[in-house]
């Protein structure tokens, strides 16, 4: 998921100029919208799971046991 | 929607809304007739339904600025790339059963701006499905 800029005189896929939204697009589709000048990329962000916010079963080996 | 008046069409093309340069929308949507008649006692022929093909033509103003339509659609053309393509009657609503949007992966076969001295510059171009989903209505 990224954060897209909308930076060309027309909405690209309903986004209105100047506005942004976030979107998975395919890479080949935002090479040529960035190449065109429709858009351009504030932010990528990848999925990550923070240290706390998960827990695994009980029992469950973590990493600094040995089975 | 009842009768209406084409005016507010949207028509996206890889993404760009290209609604304001667009004047003009004909899908097709053909089938193949495939004769099987046999004999029989009225003579009339019996047909199934064949190979289907489907594309839009839609008329474009010639327009060569940034994002407009020659930005847009000539390296579509050129690359032989595949991209989306939207249609529906009404761009200030969603899509939805009164204002069904006709959409698809396409391929864009055929590109051929031109100009007459004192007209407006306008050409037609045909989008055709690029894959077996085809195109089809949408009404989410």
């Amino acid at each position: 998921m990224s954060v897209y800029l909308v930076t060309g005189t027309s909405a690209y896929r309903e986004h209105k100029p100047g506005t942004t939204f976030e979107a998975v697009l395919h890479p080949a589709a935002e090479e040529r919208a960035i190449a065109r000048g429709d858009i351009e990329v504030l932010e990528r962000s990848q999925p990550t799971l923070r240290p706390g916010s998960y827990r695994l079963p009980a029992g469950w080996p973590t990493d600094h046991q040995e089975d | 929607m009842s009768k209406r008046i084409a005016l507010k069409d949207f028509v996206e093309v890889d993404g760009v809304d290209l609604s304001n340069f667009a004047s003009a929308v004909q899908t097709h949507n053909d089938d193949e007739l495939v004769d099987v008649s046999g004999f029989n006692a009225t003579g009339a022929d019996e047909n199934l339904q064949g190979k289907r093909t489907q594309s839009v033509d839609v008329t474009f103003f010639g327009s060569y600025g940034s994002g407009e339509v020659h930005d847009t659609l000539w390296h579509l053309y050129r690359d032989r790339v595949t991209f989306t393509f939207k249609w529906r009657p009404d761009q200030t609503q969603a899509a939805g059963p009164t204002n069904p949007q006709y959409s698809g992966n396409a391929n864009l076969n055929s590109y051929g701006p031109g100009a007459t001295r004192g007209q407006a510059d306008s050409f037609q171009v045909t989008f055709s499905a690029a894959d077996e989903e085809g195109f089809d209505f949408v009404e989410t």
